[in-house]
């Protein structure tokens, strides 16, 4: 025990009760200590200390630790970053929306650059709470950025891999988000191998990992891929099976299909009637055959669904049959079909069974057919599910009349609307047309401008949202021309200024690559 | 000029940061305009009237009409930032009449307070008079050191094993009894023992050697007369009685250089904010600091900006080990393109540690300065580390740890910081050879 620990020791229990033990000291130390007289005790061990602590503090001296740092490798095309984007890049990430950073993380990667160095933990910490933004985090990350993410637990996400370059490193040892990039960069380079390496590692592999490499097939999918998924639908783990289901319910072509086509065509029949021509008629299954099991179809229906047991089974061979397939046996065109289907007694599982078809076989003509017909009140079915398959241009088109319509019955429901709206544009799709964005930024200022919207307080936050889509040609129309002078516009005088410096952050932003 | 990090980094708090970003179109800003002295802009308020805003780029100095108590405001701030992102949008070159008047004010009102020191030094107060109160006061402080002789001396013998379950009035009359004394340091000793023995594991030892270095302290004020003169200020002072300015400029250490600001720190205390200016002379090697105060927020006469040097004549207080200085006259800052201090090695680095507290025993906070040290995470705290993988422990908000560790990429970095005893607090950090730091402590806003 050192002379202070065992001082303190004594003093721990008083020195009434425990008399000091007196440190003993050779040298210089030794002999200050000895002029300390000892009669009052309690002083004198505290003079004793006082000592001792002032030389202990004056000489101290670091120990060693058995670590060192690793060196970061040099980042080959890093070039110093102006101060100016240095300000826009760590205001973006201090409170931008995650849409904005995306975009900073893509404007970074395309131009050959990487986050600058000290912004790389604000970067990582973002990346931790948001996985949709790690795909476009990754590759801004550069040497550096995976150097630091590898001392950090939390940031292990981001360990493994880096830039898109396909590193074999970040197949093997990286994180599941690593390992999830590779292999859809890897896919349209090599299927195959992909393929394969997917195949070895469904072996091997837990559960969350399965289901995650079999999703990563959707990239090039193609005929190739149907006997591992087939394989797949006995899978242990039923995040894989469900995740092979929808491949091979979105594979045209596919066995799988076929044979869901073939359960299917015994319900639907078409009858020549005198003078009213082709009557078309639908039976669902009237029992389970146990051997549907095998490609997943449930024979109990999920609890909640409105509808019996045979409209369910119904409902799963329809998601499952190619859109296709129902325009050839009955000659008719998707909205005919949609119009028939209305006045089925089978209408919700059709139409249910057909909205889910469309989302994984994105059928642009079935979208437009729903989007333009009446939905029939109370069914489960979403506009917004169906606007999500179609391209960005289209989807716009129907976007702006169902905004139109909604704004014109209920004022109010515009903004919920135009929210929902963005967050169903993925990251990284590109900005909106300029028609769009147009229409919607003189619609919004209308409103705005006039106090009708002052009351709207959600509007505040998506106008934050809209400025992250507006593609850079209405930057200057979409910043200016808010009557902020106004009363009734003074609410959103703040939103407004947000708008301004969003889009000044994108102007620099799109500036990179120039 | 300032770089953006810098100028935000005078910011009172975090929202006029945040403001000021907000006010960073030129089209806010009917009129600006800049010279190597001045920068002047008129910034579109909810008013009629724009708001007329100067900057004195030699202090910095901030001038603004507009009726925020901040300061610097966010249009004095913004106005900076403009320059430093768009110096093209400063198209007017002439000193408009409001701006001139503005800078000649200030000069005369500088000359007045030059003249108005002057004639105080030149006045001294009555000898015997100020003899006999300065001895009042001192036999007040040694009564109240001998108090807190006899309560560390009960607490010894009865021992300290409950301390940490005492209640906050235990430690609050003690201390405030010390004040009543005019003994505030020891005040302030008592309080830093409050906070050592609820520090958990180890408290004991701690808190041992911080009562033997009071028990110290208050020895040496009971035989104050037996001191060296620069020591007995020394002590005087720890127990809570520096010297006045006055007394300061009258001891004459003073000394004319240009100092490098190695480092800002800020430290906050029931909204009292304590801000120390490191400074290392350029030509002397020697090493100060500013002490200044402000209440409620960050509100100093002069901006310091680590990286920074100015030229300035420095006022040293009295002691065995002078660190403390005064400004005697206005800083001018100037371009520089010295980084650092003259690098030394780490031994040499810790041996002014030794010979500071061989000079002045009690003192808390030291000046270090390391080279080629490299941070890093380690059991979850932080060190950095020389080449023989020696380690000096870190006091470091997790979040700077890693933005330092950033920026180093594993590689040598020069830190300046403060020394705190048996922790380092990194203030400053440069790469090697460049002269703007790359990295300074991010400073928790109120």
């Amino acid at each position: 025990m050192n002379a202070l620990a065992s001082l303190a020791a004594t003093a721990l229990i008083g020195t009434e009760r425990r008399p000091p033990e007196w440190p003993s000291q050779d040298g210089p130390l030794g002999e200050l200590l000895a002029k300390i007289t000892r009669d009052q005790p309690e002083k004198a061990l505290l003079q004793t200390a006082g000592v001792l602590a002032t030389c202990h503090l004056a000489g101290w001296l670091p120990t060693t630790i058995g670590q060192s740092t690793p060196v970061a490798l040099d980042d080959v095309l890093q070039a110093a970053a102006a101060p100016t984007l240095l300000q826009t890049l760590s205001g973006i990430l201090t409170d931008g929306p995650t849409r904005l950073q995306a975009e900073a993380f893509q404007k970074l990667a395309a131009a050959n650059r990487t986050l600058p160095h000290r912004l790389l933990p604000k970067a990582l910490d973002a990346g931790k709470r948001s996985t949709v933004l790690r795909p476009h985090l990754l590759p801004a990350l550069g040497h550096r950025g995976t150097w630091l993410a590898a001392q950090n637990e939390a940031w292990a996400y981001a360990v493994g891999g880096g830039s898109e370059s396909l590193d074999d490193e970040a197949w093997q040892n990286g994180s599941l988000d690593q390992r999830k990039l590779y292999l859809t960069a890897l896919r349209p380079r090599d299927a195959d191998r992909a393929r394969a390496l997917i195949a070895a590692a469904l072996t091997t592999e837990g559960a969350r990992e399965r289901a995650t490499f079999i999703e990563c097939l959707s990239t090039a999918l193609s005929l190739a891929d149907q006997d591992l998924l087939e394989t797949t639908l006995t899978d242990k783990s039923k995040e894989a099976r469900q995740a092979a289901l929808r491949l091979l319910s979105s594979l045209s072509g596919s066995r799988f299909m076929q044979r869901m086509a073939a359960r299917l065509e015994p319900c639907l029949m078409m009858e020549k009637k005198f003078l009213r021509g082709t009557v078309i008629t639908l039976e669902p299954p009237a029992v389970f055959v146990a051997e549907w099991k095998a490609d997943l179809i449930e024979e109990a229906k999920p609890k909640g669904l409105e509808m019996g047991e045979r409209a369910w089974w119904l409902l799963q061979l329809v998601r499952a049959v190619p859109l296709k397939w129902w325009e050839e046996k009955t000659s008719l065109k998707p909205i005919e079909l949609i119009e028939w289907a209305k006045k089925s007694d089978w209408s919700e599982a059709l139409l249910q069974g057909w909205a889910a078809a469309q989302s994984l076989q994105q059928r642009v003509e079935w979208a437009e057919a729903f989007l333009s017909t009446q939905i029939p009140q109370g069914s489960s079915l979403n506009v917004l599910d169906l606007l999500i398959t179609l391209p960005l241009a289209i989807r716009e088109k129907h976007f702006l009349r169902l905004l139109s319509a909604a704004d014109a019955k209920q004022p109010g429901s515009m903004s919920a609307l135009l929210n929902r709206f963005i967050d169903s544009i993925p990251l990284d799709s590109p900005s909106l047309s300029v028609d769009t964005a147009n229409t919607l930024i003189q619609f919004l200022k209308r409103r705005v401008n006039s106090g009708e919207a002052r009351h709207d307080w959600l509007l505040r936050t998506t106008l934050v949202e809209l400025a992250c889509i507006i593609p850079p040609a209405q930057f200057e129309d979409c910043a200016g021309g808010w009557d902020i002078t106004k009363d009734d516009v003074q609410p959103f005088a703040e939103a407004i200024a947000r708008v301004g410096i969003v889009l000044d952050q994108r102007k620099q932003l799109h500036s990179l690559g120039a | 000029m300032l770089t953006a990090d810098q100028i935000l980094a005078l910011s009172p708090d975090d929202s006029s940061a945040k403001s000021a970003k907000g006010l960073l179109s030129p089209a806010k800003w009917p009129t600006l305009g800049y010279t190597e002295a001045a920068i002047w802009g008129e910034c579109q308020g909810s008013g009629s009237k724009p708001y007329q805003v100067i900057i004195d780029v030699g202090g910095p100095s901030f001038k603004c009409t507009c009726p925020s108590r901040k300061f610097p405001c966010k249009h004095g701030l913004a106005l900076y930032l403009l320059l430093a992102q768009k110096q093209s949008a400063f198209t007017s070159k002439e000193l408009p009449t409001w701006v001139a008047e503005w800078l000649k004010d200030r000069q005369v009102r500088a000359e007045k307070q030059a003249e108005k020191k002057e004639s105080k030094v030149a006045v001294p107060a009555d000898p015997e008079v100020a003899a006999k109160r300065e001895a009042k006061r001192l036999d007040r402080m040694i009564g109240g050191a001998r108090d807190l002789e006899r309560w560390m001396a009960d607490l010894v013998r009865h021992g300290i094993a409950d301390l940490p379950t005492k209640p906050v009035n235990f430690w609050r009359e003690v201390a405030a009894r010390l004040v009543d004394a005019q003994a505030s340091g020891l005040g302030h000793a008592v309080r830093q023992l409050e906070a050592t023995v609820s520090s958990g594991e180890g408290w004991q030892q701690s808190a041992l050697m911080q009562m033997g270095r009071m028990q110290l302290l208050t020895d040496a004020m009971q035989r104050l007369d037996t001191l060296p003169e620069p020591l007995r200020q020394d002590v005087r002072a720890f127990a809570g009685w520096p010297s006045d300015k006055e007394d300061v400029l009258a001891a004459g250490d003073c000394l004319e250089d240009t100092w490098l600001v190695q480092g800002v720190s800020y430290d906050e205390h029931e909204k009292l904010w304590e801000r120390r200016v490191w400074l290392c002379g350029l030509q002397s090697q020697r090493q100060a600091f500013l002490l200044d105060f402000s209440h409620g927020q960050r509100r100093y006469d002069h901006g310091f900006v680590p990286g920074m040097a100015v030229k300035a004549k420095l006022a040293f207080f009295p002691s065995a080990y002078p660190l403390r200085a005064l400004l005697t006259n206005v800083p001018q800052s100037i371009e520089t393109n010295v980084a650092t201090s003259e690098a030394h090695s780490w031994d040499s680095a810790l041996d002014s540690i030794a010979t500071a507290l061989g000079s002045s025993p009690w003192m808390q906070r030291l000046p270090l300065m390391l080279h080629g040290a490299t941070p890093i995470s380690h059991g979850n705290r932080w060190f950095v580390l020389d080449t023989d993988l020696r380690a000096v422990p870190l006091r470091i908000s997790e979040e700077d740890g890693w933005q330092l560790l950033a920026l180093s990429g594993g590689h040598p970095l020069s830190i300046f910081g403060e020394w705190l005893g048996d922790r380092w607090r990194p203030l400053t950090a440069w790469s090697v050879d460049e002269s703007t730091p790359c990295w300074t402590e991010a400073v928790v806003l109120a």
